[in-house]
């Protein structure tokens, strides 16, 4: 009788506080795990996991569609790529941001919620990997090569994105450098009346320093003939066309009596100019 | 994360490819990526169970044909016939650009890099110096070492086109990235670097006083 009497306090005792630590502590969790919930993600949601978990849920709905697992192993591959590429962003901002959260320019909220991408990514890599290899054969153990594969298609995406971007700026260079040569051989016709300029200027054309294989373009520019002297000229009415017109007048003469007479790669420009200036 | 949004798709049982179930909705990027999925799957199919192989295997048919097309436009360019080897290189670079994505990146570089040097070069020859300058500049930007030709070739269209200061640039630029070569390749370079500076120094002369 007495016996039970003098163990119940003790045990109430325990009893109450295991239960207060247990609520406690699911009080605590509940809270963590909603605050972790609410932290926006550091991704946004990935399409091709929804693809290819769609598919495998498809069976689930009614009138299912039979899908093969070759279209089931494509969506896959696209889901390791997205991963991937994630996986390497994060690997790369890990460093600098901890440097960041050191030197106080980035809250703590900011490096949780980093924290957090990084576990999620863990655990997607993980899920391809067990899926991949599931999907895999007994000869080819695709678990092993299908994050390779995987980092190559991203990185190729990108330098097709780079290259494509590039290409973009090319043909803005070649549109600019058509404009020019446009405007200045309408300019060169306009001028070619005042004077026979034209054979004098074509002469110290191409000094081609150094390029051998150069020297046989000459030869092939004949029918180009024409469109050589204006591309010449475009090289030193770069920025001040106008006033190589305005000079143009008296210094065909000048440049008449020195034909040819700039053997250097120098573009006849400045020697102009400074016959001018005499 | 254990959740995902349950999208509307359906196959088409026939060429087996992806569709999107019309919704009142569409999702943003889905019709892009079910294209991109598709398209992967097309070309995995000629795989056994639609597995790629892993990077390093590379299917030698292709690059024996891009060699192959890069060689006769040297021939046609040492021929000079500029505008068939253009012709030649512009396949090749074809060719190489669209490698399938599984195969190594690095060769795809090393490839494209060599071929828009040898393109440039043939625009050059024929005085397309916009054309050449865009070539030499994809060359550079896909291989910016050990390719002193590119990165010449690139500073000698802009100053061709009279852009003396972008020249200077690219050329200071390419002996940077040329710097362990220095005495042995990139003499050229050098001697285009002083041909640059002088017509630079000119043309200020020039300029100032006027």
């Amino acid at each position: 009788m007495f016996n039970v009497a003098s163990f119940l306090p003790p045990i109430l005792y325990i009893m109450v506080i295991v239960g207060s630590m247990a609520t406690f502590s699911s009080l605590y969790r509940k809270r963590k795990a909603q605050a972790a919930a609410s932290m926006e993600a550091w991704f946004p949601p990935s399409l091709s996991r929804d693809i290819y978990l769609t598919l495998l849920h498809l069976p689930d709905t009614p009138n299912p569609p039979k899908i093969p697992d070759s279209v089931l192993r494509a969506a896959l591959l696209r889901r390791a790529v997205d991963a991937v590429q994630k996986a390497i962003t994060i690997q790369k901002s890990k460093g600098p941001l901890q440097l960041l959260l050191q030197r106080g320019s980035v809250g703590d909220d900011t490096w949780a919620q980093f924290l957090q991408a990084e576990q999620t990514i863990d655990a997607e890599l993980k899920e391809i990997a067990e899926d991949a290899m599931s999907l895999g054969t007994q000869n080819q153990q695709w678990a092993q090569f299908i994050f390779q594969s995987a980092a190559e298609i991203a990185t190729n995406e990108r330098l097709r994105i780079r290259l494509d971007e590039q290409k973009v700026k090319s043909q803005e260079w070649a549109e600019w450098w058509g404009k020019k040569t446009e405007k200045i051989r309408s300019e060169f016709l306009a001028s070619e009346g005042l004077g026979e300029k034209a054979p004098a200027v074509a002469t110290p054309t191409s000094p081609n320093p150094a390029n051998v294989l150069l020297t046989p373009a000459k030869g092939a520019a004949d029918p180009g003939v024409a469109a050589t002297p204006e591309r010449k000229a475009g090289n030193h009415s770069d920025e001040d066309g106008v006033l190589v017109e305005a000079e143009a007048l008296k210094d065909a003469k000048n440049l008449k009596a020195t034909p040819g007479s700039t053997p250097s790669s120098t573009p006849s420009g400045s020697v102009r100019r400074k016959k001018g200036r005499k | 994360m254990d959740s995902f949004t349950l999208l509307p798709l359906t196959i088409d049982e026939s060429s087996k490819s992806l569709l999107e179930r019309p919704s009142a909705s569409p999702t943003p990027g889905l019709a892009a990526a079910l294209a991109d999925l598709n398209n992967l799957h097309r070309n995995l199919l000629q795989f056994e169970n639609a597995i790629p192989p892993p990077p390093g295997l590379i299917n030698p048919k292709r690059s024996a044909q891009i060699n192959k097309l890069r060689e006769s436009g040297n021939a046609a360019f040492r021929k000079q016939q500029f505008a068939e080897a253009i012709k030649l290189y512009t396949y090749a670079l074809e060719m190489a650009l669209t490698r399938p994505p599984w195969e190594q990146s690095g060769l795809v570089r090393e490839e494209a890099s060599m071929i828009y040097s040898n393109r440039a070069q043939a625009n050059i020859a024929s005085r397309n110096w916009a054309e050449g300058m865009c070539d030499a500049e994809m060359s550079c930007g896909l291989k910016p070492k050990d390719n002193v030709k590119a990165w010449y070739r690139r500073a000698f269209c802009l100053k061709e086109m009279g852009k003396l200061d972008d020249a200077r640039e690219v050329l200071e630029m390419g002996s940077e990235w040329e710097a362990e070569n220095q005495g042995k390749t990139d003499g050229d370079l050098r001697a285009l670097l002083r041909d640059v500076m002088k017509e630079l120094e000119e043309k200020e002369k020039a300029g100032l006083p006027t």
